[in-house]
């Protein structure tokens, strides 16, 4: 049926196309060569190093660094309680880690979620406690705000046009305003029924990191197996391509900013009932590792692309990072230094990575 | 042979690149005498820009040589081995303009021109003698804008005329220096191409010289004087432009003749598929025309009187208004999204690849599979190994082999992806193909099987419809071309009325001529 075009069909792989920006950056293919105008790049044994390190680097780094403080802190690090603690402490964190990969792949970043878990947390509070509410009004209401606030800002976003940076980074300071309007002190005595429900142990590991690894698996699912993880994808690195493809890019863009929030409201929830209380102050640890780990996440296992792999293992990577430091008896300062250096430092090494791929393409 | 009053003015030899085991560049040589304009020719991947990126310094030539034969560039009796770095080339008088131009499209002319070489007074910059500068150079070239002009209103044509003049003001002074241009035209429009030469012939007859790589074989007989070719790496001819045909020209490029560039002509049925009913939009309106099945229709006219516009509304790519109709289905152009359209069976591939029709960070099954993902969602997941298998065969169906579906879009070469992203559209089984300037950047061995996809498209029953300003293209491939000027139709050429002269000669003319019918 396909009728093949005639013989002179020119061999051409090269960077010297008129392919687009990136055709200057790189020394051009020679064609016609013995194995074909389009083989595939044979591979060389520092090719699959390279390889292997780009898709497994975070998790072979993570690795080396148990092993390190396992030696280093013996019988105190690899302990069961203190991986228990490990896993459960970081349970919240990881899905709002979750939370901001979504618009963060589809192009639009969402500051918001720490002044989501802000607002959430002190709602919790008022109304649970200090308003004497019952837990499921209580947690409909703040399901509610997630709702609200991931509405309004894709409002601003997608139908406005306004930067997704301002738009969330305006929104993280009108939350935290409002939640210390509201309540401004820690109130205790968060109902025992959602305490039970998050702060339960299984095998010595809290019932809130088996919610977060749920909560792993669906979006993993949803990312690597359906039209809308393709489309979140498109949507990001070429949203008038995604566009003129027929991927609604207004809808993929609203939604995963409202999924965002959604998300950051569910990670509050279980943080009250973990902590038992709810403190207006919890929000420092939101505002910048979720994005510290997504960034890390995405320089792996499919490196220039923001995966939820990626994501869960950074979380932990960092986790074990602090835990480590800390037992060896660094105080709580090292938390702050050190996702703000994971931060840079993932940055930096996607976008090398991304230019040594590049590279190594047209090489 | 040189002519007596005109000196050599470039020489560089011994050029010899290799990547790995690939050599990419065997010794290869040029010669640029003063005041003449030099195109660079070559299919992609015979060495082209390897060797300009060897003049340019970007990357370092072969070692291993004796010192007889080092590789060497010589401008105006100054000789320098290579690699050379950027100071060096400023004071051999060595420019280059490279594709993307390299302009920042926040700043103003002035600035853009005055880069690297304000004029200072205590330290300040004397903003009135850089603006008087400004105004002269631009005059000096032919250039109406203004100083205060931001770059990033202007248009691709007045970009590029800025970008060499920029380049050619930043090497030559007193002294003839030697431009190198990487396709500048390649992004622009046919007719813009013209005022680009202007500005290239002014430079030319300084006595400073311009070497033009190009895939554009007219726009070497237009305005080239010399042309050098490289084929697999190695300098296979340099000939005098005017002594030469385009026949020989694509002779000694592909090492072979090319026969029948344009597929023939197969007949349209009478039956409409596509019918649009006073069309509108920024730059149209009231624009009617129907395409019928099988049907290749042009659409062309001089850039800015919106023919490119025309499909975009038809896709509802863009917003305007009046009426679509397809297959029978009548629709408000208001109502029509990208996603509606394709539910109607349209396809649209706008001109830029590298931003609206491609991503080139995706993997070509990716790309292939993007506006037809929704049939691999099988009981609840992605079906992988089918969605590759289609990939494949999609690629095999456009000549690309042996097919590897998960390389990025990005390596592949212009011709490459713009085949891929035809093969995309096809897999959507469309009632009509809406193409803008689908043989941009693409060469000529690219461009037949592109025409033979496009023509059996048509064959099997699609309505083709290209907006271009390739006249001559159109000219061969199209049953009919509307001309379209101050965004309305003017007129329409079939049959023996279809040439290239005639298309030229509407599209010129300073008044609509009435339609011969």
């Amino acid at each position: 049926m396909a009728r093949t075009p005639t013989g002179q069909e020119p061999a051409v792989f090269t960077a010297t196309s008129r392919g687009g920006p990136e055709v200057t950056d790189g020394p051009s293919r020679p064609a016609n060569t013995a194995d074909g105008p389009l083989a595939e790049p044979k591979l060389r044994a520092h090719d699959w190093i390279a390889l292997i390190g780009s898709r497994f680097g975070l998790i072979i780094t993570w690795a080396l660094m148990i092993v390190a403080f396992s030696v280093l802190l013996p019988g105190v690090f690899l302990s069961g309680s203190n991986l228990g603690y490990l896993l459960s402490s970081q349970a919240t964190v990881l899905i709002v880690a979750i939370a901001v990969t979504i618009p963060m792949a589809a192009g639009e970043f969402d500051l918001s979620s720490s002044g989501v878990v802000v607002i959430t947390v002190v709602t919790m509070g008022y109304l649970n406690v200090i308003q004497r509410w019952p837990l499921i009004p209580t947690v409909l209401v703040a399901l509610a705000i997630g709702l609200v606030v991931g509405c309004v800002n894709a409002f601003f976003i997608v139908r406005i046009g306004i930067s997704s940076l301002i738009v969330t980074l305006a929104m993280t300071s009108v939350l935290i305003g409002f939640a210390l309007g509201l309540n401004n002190l820690t109130v205790t005595g968060i109902s025992v029924d959602l305490v039970d429900a998050a702060r339960s142990t299984v095998g010595g590991i809290q019932l809130v990191f088996f919610y977060a690894l749920a909560v792993v698996v669906v979006a993993w699912y949803v990312f690597q197996h359906t039209p809308i993880g393709r489309s979140l994808y498109f949507t990001g690195a070429g949203r008038e391509v995604a566009r003129l493809s027929g991927v609604r890019v207004d809808a993929i863009r609203a939604g995963s900013l409202i999924v965002s929030s959604l998300l950051g409201a569910v990670a509050a929830i279980l943080l009250t009932g973990v902590l038992g209380s709810a403190d207006p102050n919890v929000g420092t640890s939101y505002a910048l590792a979720p994005f510290a780990a997504a960034m890390l996440g995405s320089t792996s296992f499919a490196p220039g692309r923001f995966n939820i792999i990626g994501t869960a293992v950074a979380t932990y990577f960092l986790a074990t990072g602090i835990t480590g430091l800390q037992l060896l008896g660094l105080a709580g300062w090292v938390t702050q230094v050190f996702y703000g250096m994971a931060l840079i430092l993932g940055v930096a090494l996607s976008t090398y990575s991304g230019r040594r791929n590049r590279r190594k393409i047209r090489a | 042979m040189i002519s007596t009053n005109r000196e050599l003015l470039l020489r560089a030899e011994h050029l010899t690149k290799s990547y790995g085991a690939r050599p990419v560049l065997k010794d290869a040589s040029l010669e640029i005498v003063s005041g003449e304009i030099h195109a660079l020719l070559g299919e992609n991947g015979s060495g082209k820009s390897t060797l300009i990126k060897l003049l340019a310094g970007q990357i370092a030539p072969d070692g291993g040589y004796t010192p007889d034969n080092a590789p060497r560039v010589t401008v105006s009796g100054q000789s320098e081995n290579l690699p050379i770095d950027p100071k060096t080339a400023e004071r051999l008088k060595l420019g280059f303009v490279h594709q993307d131009l390299g302009l920042v499209l926040s700043s103003t002319v002035m600035e853009t021109l005055g880069l690297g070489r304000y004029r200072t007074r205590w330290g300040r910059i004397n903003w009135r003698a850089q603006r008087s500068y400004t105004q002269e150079t631009l005059r000096r070239y032919g250039l109406g804008l203004s100083p205060e002009t931001v770059v990033g209103s202007l248009s691709a044509v007045e970009r590029a005329m800025l970008s060499i003049i920029r380049g050619i003001e930043s090497i030559s002074g007193e002294e003839r220096g030697v431009l190198v241009l990487d396709e500048p035209t390649a992004y622009l429009p046919g007719d813009a191409v013209h005022q680009v030469f202007e500005v290239l012939r002014r430079i030319k007859a300084t006595g400073s010289s311009v070497v033009f790589v190009t895939h554009r074989l007219d726009e070497v007989k237009d305005i080239c004087d010399r042309a050098t070719i490289l084929r697999s790496g190695e300098v296979v001819a340099t000939m005098d432009v005017a002594s030469a045909t385009t026949d020989d020209l694509i002779t000694a490029i592909l090492g072979t003749e090319l026969t029948n560039l344009y597929p023939s002509e197969h007949t349209a049925v009478a039956e409409p598929v596509l019918r649009v009913t006073n069309l509108g939009g920024t730059d149209t309106r009231d624009v009617s025309f129907v395409a019928s099945r099988g049907e290749i229709l042009g659409l062309t006219g001089l850039v800015g009187d919106g023919f490119e516009e025309i499909i975009a509304l038809c896709f509802g790519a863009s917003r305007g208004e009046g009426k679509v109709e397809v297959k029978g289905k009548e629709v408000d152009q208001n109502w029509l999204r990208p996603r509606r359209a394709m539910g109607m069976g349209m396809a649209y591939i706008p001109a830029d690849r590298a931003t609206s029709s491609g991503l080139m960070a995706a993997s070509a099954a990716e790309n292939l599979t993007m506006a037809t993902m929704r049939r691999y969602w099988r009981s609840g997941r992605m079906a992988y190994s089918e969605e590759r298998k289609d990939a494949i065969e999609a690629m095999r169906r456009v000549g690309l082999r042996p097919p590897s579906p998960n390389l990025p879009l990005g390596s592949f070469s212009g011709g490459n992806q713009q085949k891929l992203i035809l093969a995309k559209w096809l897999l959507t089984h469309p009632h009509v193909l809406f193409l803008h300037e689908p043989t941009n950047g693409v060469d000529v061995g690219a461009k037949k099987t592109l025409f033979d996809l496009i023509n059996r498209a048509a064959q099997d029953g699609c309505s083709v419809v290209i907006a271009s300003s390739e006249y001559e293209d159109l000219a061969h491939l199209c049953h009919r071309v509307i001309i379209v000027k101050n965004g309305a139709v003017s007129g329409e050429l079939t049959g023996d009325q279809l040439t290239t002269e005639a298309i030229t000669h509407r599209c010129l003319a300073s008044t609509a001529a009435p339609a011969a019918s």
